[in-house]
């Protein structure tokens, strides 16, 4: 496999469970700006982890997987309690929040972040059985009696609480799991680029990974198959020569879907459709 | 029947839709991209792949660079090519993301001989991670002694070392003001080559019997330098090293002497601020006085860069080079010139090891390179070449000996 096409694959992992990341709480009814705080969180984890405890990959995974829920839930307690773009706004201060955290610790490395992240051999591998976990477990989640109630909340939270669902318990929930999988990603990030700095854990990848979500579609887990290879990927369809316009083809697309499609490239109609197809009737 | 054709069909549709989105990110990226090795061979070409930030907040400096590396092709296929073979720039944007970096990079490096960039030290140190794996020499921002170590011998840093420019610019400079006794830095806390700056004036001048007082941190962006001016003017101190890239410093500098610096020579700005972001935007009264210094002397009376300031100042409406990768960039592609004809390099894919790592051992330890502006040479990868202090008469920057 040629070193674009394995960096390609690994990065798409990344972006995909961190897209399921803002998914989970979105089924919730909540769009949470916290997805690349946790995101930090299991990458500086699994560096830390990696490099100077020397744990193997898959106990950097686990570990990053419990600091991130751990981190996750103690912010998600104060969120419960917001909605709407209370939540939006609010959670965009974790990454402030994190970023300046990082910078002021040494362990951490500060401004000039861990480098020399051991290299992990089937890195690809093993980040598509994590896709493979992740996307198995947020389908069981989505046809559970718990995805039900979620979707409950998003839809009316006054009528989810008098048919018996506990929102603020789903708020946390959903919050804390998703902190779960942007820690994974975080992790799955680290032992790819090898470096991790704060800043790679701005806005700029925040905006990227709600596009990639509301492109994708963000009523079904599967929307983000097409859009993060298609988003990540524009870069290498388009010609060399076109590639400064990049920036501007993004948004155009952005745009495009947006307007045609409101509810992204991949919507619940559509993959009922194709299970249909599937399915042995 | 018709539901397990219809079955079939999808599932052979979604094979195809899944192979076709994997192959078309193959070793060479995008569709009229070309890989360094069997295509350029078989075309009598070689392929040198550039990566710099075209776009995003230091286009500014990655512009320019990346014209530098067409404009240095372009001098070398006029005079024959190399080996005979004409050269072609592969050019990536790395948009001064290190992901960005990483991704361009894993897209030349299977068939490279050498990549030139990126031209930033974060995409320099995650990128630099990929080639060092392929054994690929990068001539590339490499401005940290200790990532050089790390990626021995394959990390070649592109331009000489930020750092020590800086504490050589400030020694220079208060040993031509010798009543300036206490400074302040101005640093952008998300830059860690600035930071490393700050703390290399921190502890390199009490040499010189001046101390740093204070370290003021301004992040990139910043709309009001004000505060930041008022927090250096209330350290009370006799001089101001500005740290921080163009469009900051300009902001920083104009606050200064809006607020009570009078004497120019107070104040000493690095090389990051040596652009017309920085010199267009201070108003001449302000910038009259003051320090400069940077790695390249756009006043250099050569044939060579003469030539190369008519040709940039045709394509970029009458504006002069004044960022270092200019003349680093068009370095970086001649050393690779001189190199290929020493060492005899053919592209041959099948002698791409053997040359790979003939190659990283031509420019660890380089010969002196004539360059375009003077004589430089890689020692165990860092790059050694001269630096130029300038005082601003107006808006004019003077050679300072």
């Amino acid at each position: 496999m040629s070193t674009a096409l394995s960096y390609f694959i690994i990065f798409c992992c990344v972006f995909i469970i961190l897209t399921w990341a803002a998914y989970v709480p979105f089924r919730a009814g909540l769009l949470y700006n916290g997805t690349v705080y946790c995101m930090a969180i299991g990458g500086y984890f699994a560096a830390l982890a990696s490099k100077t405890w020397h744990w193997p990959f898959w106990v950097c995974i686990i570990g990053a997987i419990v600091v991130g829920a751990i981190l996750g839930f103690i912010p998600a307690l104060g969120f419960s309690r917001t909605s709407g773009i209370v939540t939006a706004v609010s959670s965009m201060a974790l990454i402030f929040i994190i970023q300046s955290v990082i910078r002021n610790i040494d362990i951490l490395g500060a401004g000039r972040g861990i480098s020399g992240i051991p290299k992990i051999e089937n890195l690809v591998l093993y980040s598509l059985i994590l896709v493979l976990i992740v996307a198995v477990f947020i389908f069981r989640l989505d046809h559970s009696r718990l995805g039900r109630a979620f979707e409950a909340v998003q839809t009316d939270p006054d009528m989810a609480a008098t048919l018996g669902v506990n929102v603020k318990i789903i708020s946390v929930l959903g919050l804390t799991i998703s902190s779960a999988l942007g820690a994974v990603a975080g992790a799955i990030y680290a032992f790819n680029m090898r470096i991790i700095y704060p800043e790679t854990f701005g806005f700029s990848l925040l905006l990227s990974v709600m596009t990639m979500l509301f492109v994708g579609g963000r009523y079904t887990q599967w929307g983000m198959f097409i859009s993060v290879p298609l988003l990540w990927g524009i870069n290498k369809w388009i010609p060399s020569s076109l590639a400064i316009y990049a920036q501007i083809i993004y948004g155009v697309i952005l745009i495009v879907i947006l307007m045609a499609r409101p509810e992204g490239l991949v919507t619940r109609k559509m993959v009922a459709g194709v299970g249909r197809v599937f399915v042995r009737k | 029947m018709k539901s397990r054709f219809k079955r079939i069909l999808a599932a052979t549709f979604s094979m195809i839709m899944v192979l076709g989105s994997l192959s078309g990110c193959g070793s060479s990226g995008g569709a009229e991209t070309t890989g360094s090795g069997e295509s350029s061979t078989a075309q009598g070409e070689l392929t040198i792949s550039v990566l710099s930030a075209i776009t995003g907040p230091i286009a500014f400096v990655g512009k320019p660079a990346a014209w530098a590396a067409e404009y240095a092709a372009g001098i070398i296929n006029e005079a024959g090519g190399i080996n005979g073979k004409t050269i072609k720039i592969d050019m990536h944007d790395t948009k001064f993301d290190t992901a960005e970096a990483v991704s361009a990079m894993s897209q030349v490096v299977d068939d490279a001989l050498v990549v030139v960039g990126p031209m930033d030290a974060p995409g320099g140190e995650a990128a630099g991670q990929v080639a060092f794996d392929a054994s690929v020499t990068n001539i590339a921002a490499f401005s940290f002694p200790d990532i050089r170590a790390q990626y021995s011998p394959f990390a070649i840093a592109y331009m000489t070392d930020s750092e020590e420019g800086d504490l050589l610019a400030a020694k220079h400079w208060v040993e031509l003001n010798p009543d300036i006794k206490s400074i302040v830095v101005f640093a952008n806390p998300t830059d860690p080559s600035q930071m490393a700056t700050a703390e290399m004036l921190e502890s390199g001048l009490p040499e010189v019997g001046v101390t740093v007082k204070k370290i003021i941190e301004v992040e990139t962006g910043v709309l009001d330098a004000g505060p930041a001016a008022v927090q250096a003017i209330n350290a009370d101190v006799d001089g101001y090293y500005i740290g921080i890239r163009a469009d900051e410093a300009a902001k920083v500098v104009s606050e200064l002497r809006t607020r009570g610096v009078d004497e120019g020579n107070r104040i000493c700005a690095t090389f990051a601020a040596f652009s017309p972001n920085y010199s267009d935007v201070v108003s001449e009264d302000a910038l009259n006085g003051t320090y400069i210094w940077n790695k390249l002397d756009p006043n250099y009376d050569g044939e060579e860069w003469n030539k190369l300031v008519e040709a940039y100042k045709a394509d970029n409406e009458g504006a002069s080079p004044t960022v270092n990768p200019v003349p680093d960039y068009y370095n970086a592609l001649m050393a690779i010139k001189q190199c290929f004809e020493e060492l005899n390099i053919t592209g041959d894919p099948a002698k791409l090891e053997t040359e790979k790592a003939a190659i990283a051992e031509w420019f660890y330890n380089s010969p002196v390179i004539e360059g375009i502006q003077g004589e430089f040479q890689w020692v165990e990868g860092k790059k050694v070449a001269p630096v130029y202090f300038f005082q601003f008469e107006g808006k004019q920057p003077v050679a300072v000996k």
